[in-house]
Parts: structure tokens; C-alpha cells; sequence
């Protein structure tokens, strides 16, 4: 088989064939695609491709980027501009493109990637580490957050930089459009903000809102959080609709014991400027416990007092992944600017960690209860399609210790939960390959989130997991581009290539015709 | 030209730093211009003076090859839009490649050219490139080449090669000149003993920059430096390195006992946090970078940056 041949992994065991089976009168409508992005050329690839991010155009569905972290390489030119993987054909081929700028001193980190509402341009936000300057050379080094375009992503060009700023963390980047007006929208956690990390009303947690994209400007942050705050906000994430409205949430992290959290949703305007004040908690009840009351102040609080516990790096028993205050995601109904839904990770049951996923039908103003929670899981990432069918794509860690894997699955539902149908898209070794240096040290072991999104009546989604094709099953099938002989990864000309982690691209596509919406009804 | 290097003895100093045998004393040797530590690999016996064009040539390639053309204006992925100077070259030989690139000898490959007047097709050439686009296979934009005769004229090969590898060389050099200027001392040493993490370095972790690794914490036993004063050349080193790898850095990778290194100390103040050095009092140093340690092999190059 040459490096060009694919090979498609069927379902080898027989728990999976038992989901196969129990999955098909729900699932045989839809069409799943489950493709390994490295492509053949890099066969000889081992790199530790974590927390991947996802963006598809939504004028052209065809048109599809990737970004994984540590896609490390010197591959491209002078160690300064890094791959993206893209795809021009709905994820059925995938290449590495030499785009993504950066410095030689820094790997970009906690990428995102957006297409602007329009469709003509890709816009990247990710971390670099630069150096002090030289008059302190002992300085720590700094995050520092790039924001960058490109208008033809399938090019080898280097992405423009548009917009820095220093002292950042999680850069998480949405680009609504209205009225030819580009806006970028990015959850951020930002050190600089009043307080900074420290023990404040006025966080770390902001949101910046650049109006024009393709201009080049100063960042503003907009602090996301009223109330009193013990540390940082790592993780704001955003969700936008066509309609002008962005809703934001975070954790907030409590006194006197910052490792509970609440889960707290806000609102404001997209294109008009002014604070996340639109949401407001329910009114003060008369008690005295924060974890019981309610308080009025901008900001809902979805879920009050949760443990989130910081977890460390390489838990054998949590599948060698770490726990941390990023599991949250957020989307809006293109149905509807007024339905959202949030997931968010706590340990407040007797396992690891559980994902929660609550809806709101009034713009955030009350919210559901648990609409579905899931045991032992990390990196919920939530969608919703035009049909209003939400989708809820996690990783479980099933088994113990070394017979422990990651279970990657996608729900989708149409009433809430209540019936749904699920996809198994990955079963994969959670301990292989092993967390252990050269192959696999990095931190997170398979990444703080993974994305979903949907475009018409298709879901897409990227996750990471072990690429060890003697142990991995993929219910649905899977394509490998990367040369894979005998059950073992290869480099082309017969030379065993290692087990590491790479990014999957999947969508499944629901039956039936597109209904376009050009403008989203209310 | 002569240069003072101090050897510490092979046994550890005191006892309070934990060694249970008196301390050889402290050894002053005057020799030659290189070091005695001299297992010379083979990048530090580099001496010639590298050309500008090629310096040039070595700062943007990631892959070179010697390759046939096949044919111009021709591709061999579609996402490579057709246009003038693009060629589709036959690999003969890989000289450089990128790890993650799979063998792509025996295949062809797209070259962006800047030069399409000086080969003709059949021609041979040795290419040096980087990489744009990985897919079915590789589309690479050429930052120089050089003609051969044939695939196998080895003397020109050989000749264009050596020109690189000197300028290749001269461009490492720049690149870690101030990773040793810059540190606190240089050593070269061997790795005598790593303490096991405890639960107080993983809650010093939680505390820190996620960017940090999990530090851990290496003895040393120095054998010569090439650079420092006595309050960083004691016989016996205690450093903190990175039990992970901080992901957006290029960082050392894990020390192991055994490994006889150059070490490039920081202060651990520079980039350790401080809850960590809290419970480290005892480790003033850190290496973080993946120039912070070297293989004993370079001791020659690192002796002659460090001059």
C-alpha cells in the first residue's frame, strides 16, 4: 500500500459491533464521516496534535479549517509560520497548510478559528509565549494573543496579523457578520483587566469586540463579570447570533474556596457598544447562602456553588487528561436568538467530572435543569442546526486504569434530551500512547476543548485521540489519510511510525434538503 | 591562545548537600585552547567560514533533496493552482526533511521556483526548499538550488552539501549564542540523582502559569564550566527542568540519571513560579529551552560560543 492509499477502519471488537447494532435503527438516515486529518505526506508524523478547533464557511460548506495545537513542526518555513489543515471538498481530503504566523521562539497554543458570517475570510486567534524585552532579559515570558485573517485559506500564504495583546489567555473567537460589518468576537481571560487575576469584581473574564475585523485595532476588553471574583476567569466562551445578540459564559470563581465555581451567563448587544449588562440574576431571595439565594446582579447564574476542581496533568485515572475551568460551551438556536443552551463540567457527583447541559427559551432570562449530564467526561461542545436540533459532542473516559479509554460521542435531540440519538464516532486507547516524553508529555494530554458547529443540516466536529490503529475502533468507520499498513502507522517506505495524537474531523448529516435561512427568523 | 578552565572533583562537596563522603577538592587546570571534555560531535568540528549566499539559503530550508525535473508548469496535487515556475521534480535523494514528513524519496513533488531559465527538464539539481502545502504529497518552494551533472555526482552533491552544512551550522550557532551568553553559568556535568515529584510539586502546578511545566528536580555532578562564577560552578548543581513540556516552548526535554549534558543554568527565579521555588529552596537554577542542554558532544562548540 503506498503513502497515497487510505485505509478505512471498520469496527474490530465486539463491544463496538453491540453499539453498531443498537445504533442503527436510530442513526441509518444519517451519514457520518469520520477522517484522520494528517495527511499522507506526513506520514512520519508523531507530534501530540491536541485540542483541536474547527471552523466551516457558511456560504460554502465545502471549505473547511482545522487547528490543533502542537502541530509543531519545521516543516514550513524558518520555524515562524505553522500548518493549518484544509479542506475544499466537506472534509473528505485534508491538507497541511503552511499559514499560520507566528514566532520562532513559540508554538501557537489554544487556537480557534472562525469564518466570518460572510464567508470571506478565515480569521485565526491563538496564543504565542514571546520574550521579555531586552532591557529584562530575566522577565518571564508573556502570552501574547494573535488575532489573524487570511481570504483564501487554501493558500500557503502567511495569515495577517491584525490585532496582539499581551498577558492573555484562551483566546476563543467567534466572527459574526450583519450588514458587510466583520466583526470579531473573542471570549477572553485577560490578565491586563482591572485586578487582573487577582481577587476582584472586575476579573480577568472579558470579552473584546472588534467591530471591523480586517482593520487593525487596539483591544478593548469588556469585563464580564460583576460580582465579586477569586482569580482569574480562564475560559470565556461566546456564541452569536445573526441577529446581533452575543451571549458569554464563564465560571466565576468563589471566595474564600476559588476551586467552586459559579456557571454564569451573559448578554449584550453584537454591533452595539456597551457592557454584558442585558441578563440579570432572578431577584435577591432572602437568605443568606450564595449557594441557595439569588442576588439580582447582572449576570444568571445557571448553576451556583459547583466544585470544579483543577486536576493535574497525565491522570492515569482521567484517561491522562487534566481537569480545568475551560469545559463550558454556549450556543444560540439559528432559530431562534432567544434559545441557548449551555454545557458546563463540575464534580459535584461521584466521579471525575460530569457534563451538565441547561437551556434557556427566553434569552437567558431563567434556565432548564439538567437536560441530559454525562459521567466521567470532559470537553462538552454544544450546536444547534437550522432545523433547531441541538447537538452535544463530549469524550467519556469508560474502563479503568490501563484498559481505560476515550469514548468520543455526538447527540443529537430535538426535544431536549428527552429522545436522542447518539454516535459512538471514536473508541480509543485512553493509555496510548502513554503519557511520557518524547511522544506525549504535552499538556493537556487530548486537549481543554474540542468544537462542533452546524451549517444547514449538517453537523461538523473535530476532536483528538490516540492514533494507535492496533486499539482504535471507529464504529462508523473512519478514513486514514496517513499511510496505515498492517495495523501500524507507517512513514511511506516501510519504517513503523509511533503512536501519538491526531485530530479527527467527523460530520454527520441529517436527511433530507437544506433549508436555507437568509435571514434568521425570530 | 590559552584559557583557564576549573574541573571540581568527581566527589560531592559537603555533607549538607547531602553526599556521604568527604569532597575531592576543587581542581585548577590550565590547558590549550579547547576543553579536555572533547567527545567532538560531528557539528562542532565545524571551522569554515560559511558564504552569505548560502547562510541565506540555510536560514529558510527544511528540506532539501537532489531531484530530476519532470516537467514545468505542471502540479501534482490540485489544490496547487496551476501557474508559470512551478515544476513537478522526481526525488533521487533526500538530503534534509522535516520529521513528520514520511520518506518521499522516489516520488514526485511540486517546487515553486523563482528561477525556471536555468534546468531543463531532465535536468538535475539539488533543491533546497521549505514546505508549503503537505497533502498527497509535497508542494515546496525552492530558496536555492544548485545543478548536478546527474543524481548520482556525489562530488557535487558533496561539495554543495558541505557548503550548507557549514552555513547551517553558523545559523545554530546564532541561534544558541545567546542562550549561553545569557545564562548563569554553563557546565558540563552528569545527572547523579532525580527526586520523585510529590503531591506538593502538583498543587505548586495548579498554582502556576499552565504554561509552566511540572517542574522536577535533577543533582548534578559537574565535571568542568565553560562559563560562571564560584557561586554557580560548585561540584555539585542542583537544577530544576521541565518534567512536561510547556506547550507553546521549545523545552528540553526530560533529564534521566545518567545523562552527562551541557547544562545552561538560569536563575529559577526567571521561569520558575514562586510557589514551586518555595518548596525548591535548595535549586537556584533551572533549564527550561531546549539550547539550556546540550549533548556532552558539543562541548567544542560550546567552549568556542562561549569565548
Amino acid at each position: 500500500m503506498s503513502a497515497h492509499d487510505r485505509l478505512a477502519l471498520g469496527t474490530r471488537s465486539m463491544n463496538a459491533a453491540l453499539v453498531v447494532s443498537a445504533l442503527v435503527s436510530a442513526c441509518a438516515a444519517q451519514d457520518v464521516r469520520v477522517v484522520n486529518l494528517i495527511p499522507p505526506a506526513l506520514s512520519a508524523e508523531r507530534y501530540h496534535n491536541g485540542e483541536p478547533h474547527l471552523a466551516v464557511n457558511p456560504r460554502n460548506n465545502q471549505q473547511i479549517a482545522v487547528s490543533a495545537s502542537w502541530t509543531h513542526d519545521t516543516f514550513c518555513s524558518d520555524d515562524a509560520v505553522s500548518v493549518l489543515f484544509a479542506s475544499n471538498d466537506e472534509g473528505v481530503t485534508w491538507n497541511a497548510v503552511c499559514e499560520l504566523s507566528h514566532t520562532a521562539a513559540s508554538w501557537p497554543r489554544d487556537l480557534t478559528l472562525a469564518f466570518s458570517g460572510d464567508g470571506t475570510n478565515l480569521f485565526a486567534g491563538y496564543l504565542v509565549k514571546l520574550p521579555p524585552p531586552p532591557a529584562t532579559p530575566t522577565a518571564p515570558w508573556l502570552w501574547h494573543a494573535y488575532f489573524a485573517a487570511t481570504n483564501n485559506f487554501l493558500a500557503p500564504v502567511p495569515m495577517t496579523v491584525l490585532h496582539t495583546r499581551a498577558n492573555v489567555d484562551q483566546p476563543y473567537l467567534q466572527a459574526p457578520t450583519q450588514d458587510l460589518q466583520r466583526a470579531l468576537v473573542i471570549g477572553v481571560n485577560d490578565a491586563t483587566m482591572t485586578g487582573g487575576t487577582g481577587s476582584t469584581a472586575c476579573n480577568s473574564g472579558a470579552v473584546y469586540m472588534i467591530a471591523d475585523a480586517l482593520v487593525p485595532s487596539t483591544l478593548a476588553p469588556f469585563c464580564i463579570s460583576q460580582r465579586f471574583t477569586m482569580g482569574a476567569t480562564p475560559a470565556v466562551r461566546t456564541a452569536s447570533h445573526a441577529s446581533g445578540l452575543t451571549y458569554a459564559v464563564f465560571y466565576r470563581p468563589l471566595s474564600p474556596d476559588p476551586l467552586r465555581k459559579d456557571v454564569i451567563v451573559v448578554r449584550r448587544s453584537t454591533f452595539t457598544p456597551g457592557p454584558f449588562a442585558d441578563l440579570k440574576d432572578l431577584p435577591a431571595l432572602p437568605t443568606l447562602d450564595p449557594c441557595t439565594s439569588r442576588d439580582g446582579q447582572i449576570g444568571y447564574r445557571v448553576a451556583r456553588c459547583r466544585p470544579v476542581p483543577l486536576g493535574p496533568d497525565g491522570d492515569p485515572w482521567f484517561g491522562q487528561e487534566r481537569r480545568v475551568s475551560s469545559n463550558l460551551s454556549i450556543a444560540v438556536s439559528p432559530v431562534s436568538a432567544t434559545t441557548v443552551y449551555v454545557a458546563w463540567a463540575d464534580s459535584i457527583d461521584d466521579n471525575h467530572q460530569t457534563l451538565h447541559v441547561r437551556k434557556s427559551i427566553n434569552a437567558g432570562a431563567t434556565w432548564s435543569t439538567d437536560l441530559i449530564t454525562v459521567p466521567n467526561a470532559t470537553n462538552p461542545a454544544l450546536a444547534v442546526d437550522q432545523d433547531g436540533t441541538v447537538g452535544f459532542l463530549y469524550q467519556q473516559v469508560s474502563g479503568e486504569l490501563l484498559y481505560s479509554r476515550w469514548e468520543t460521542r455526538l447527540e443529537l435531540s430535538d426535544d431536549d434530551f428527552r429522545t436522542r440519538k447518539s454516535f459512538e464516532l471514536a473508541n480509543t486507547p485512553a493509555l496510548a500512547p502513554p503519557y511520557a516524553w518524547p511522544t506525549a508529555a504535552y499538556a493537556p494530554y487530548i486537549g481543554d476543548y474540542v468544537h462542533l458547529t452546524a451549517v444547514n443540516r449538517t453537523f461538523y466536529g473535530v476532536f483528538s485521540a490516540s492514533n494507535d490503529v492496533a486499539k482504535v475502533v471507529f464504529p462508523y468507520g473512519a478514513t486514514f489519510q496517513r499511510t496505515v499498513v498492517a495495523g501500524q502507522l507507517q512513514d511511506g517506505l516501510g519504517g513503523v511510525v509511533e503512536p501519538s495524537l491526531d485530530p479527527y474531523f467527523f460530520s454527520v448529516k441529517k436527511p433530507g434538503p437544506p433549508t436555507l435561512y437568509a435571514t434568521p427568523p425570530e | 591562545m590559552t584559557s583557564i578552565l576549573k574541573f571540581a572533583g568527581t566527589g560531592c562537596l559537603t555533607l549538607a548537600m547531602g553526599c556521604a563522603r568527604a569532597p575531592a577538592p576543587p581542581v585548577t587546570t590550565t590547558v590549550a585552547a579547547a576543553p579536555p571534555v572533547v567527545p567532538v560531535s560531528a557539528l562542532s568540528v565545524v571551522v569554515a567560514a560559511p558564504d552569505s549566499v548560502m547562510l541565506r539559503i540555510a536560514k529558510t530550508t527544511t528540506l532539501a533533496f537532489v531531484g530530476t525535473l519532470r516537467a514545468r508548469d505542471s502540479v501534482t496535487m490540485p489544490i496547487i493552482p496551476a501557474a508559470p515556475n512551478i515544476w513537478v521534480v522526481h526525488v533521487d535523494t533526500v538530503l534534509l526533511s522535516p520529521e513528520s514528513v514520511g520518506r518521499f524519496r522516489g516520488t514526485d513533488v511540486t517546487v515553486q521556483t523563482h528561477d525556471s531559465t536555468s534546468l531543463a527538464v531532465g535536468g538535475t539539481a539539488v533543491y533546497f526548499t521549505h514546505g508549503l502545502i503537505a497533502g498527497t504529497s509535497l508542494y515546496v518552494e525552492e530558496v536555492g538550488r544548485f545543478p548536478l551533472t546527474s543524481p548520482g555526482d556525489s562530488a557535487g552533491i558533496g561539495k554543495v552539501y558541505s557548503r550548507f552544512f557549514v552555513a547551517d551550522s553558523a545559523n545554530t550557532d546564532d541561534k544558541l549564542r545567546p542562550y549561553l551568553v545569557n545564562a548563569a553559568a554553563v557546565v558540563i556535568g552528569t545527572v547523579v540523582q532525580i527526586d520523585s515529584a510529590t503531591s506538593a510539586d502538583s498543587a505548586a502546578w495548579l498554582a502556576a502559569d499552565e504554561g509552566e511545566p511540572q517542574w522536577r528536580r535533577a543533582t548534578v555532578q559537574t565535571s568542568g564550566y565553560f562559563r560562571g562564577d564560584s557561586a554557580t560552578t560548585s561540584p555539585v548543581l542542583r537544577v530544576l527542568f521541565p518534567g512536561t513540556a510547556p506547550a507553546a516552548l521549545r523545552a528540553v526535554p526530560p533529564l534521566r540519571g545518567g545523562d552527562r549534558r551541557v547544562f545552561a543554568v538560569r536563575p529559577a527565579a526567571s521561569v520558575v513560579n514562586a510557589t514551586f521555588r518555595a518548596t525548591s529552596s535548595s535549586y537556584p537554577y533551572a533549564v527550561l529551552y531546549a539550547f539550556d542542554v546540550l549533548p556532552a558532544a558539543d562541548s567544542v562548540r560550546v567552549f568556542r560560543l562561549t569565548r
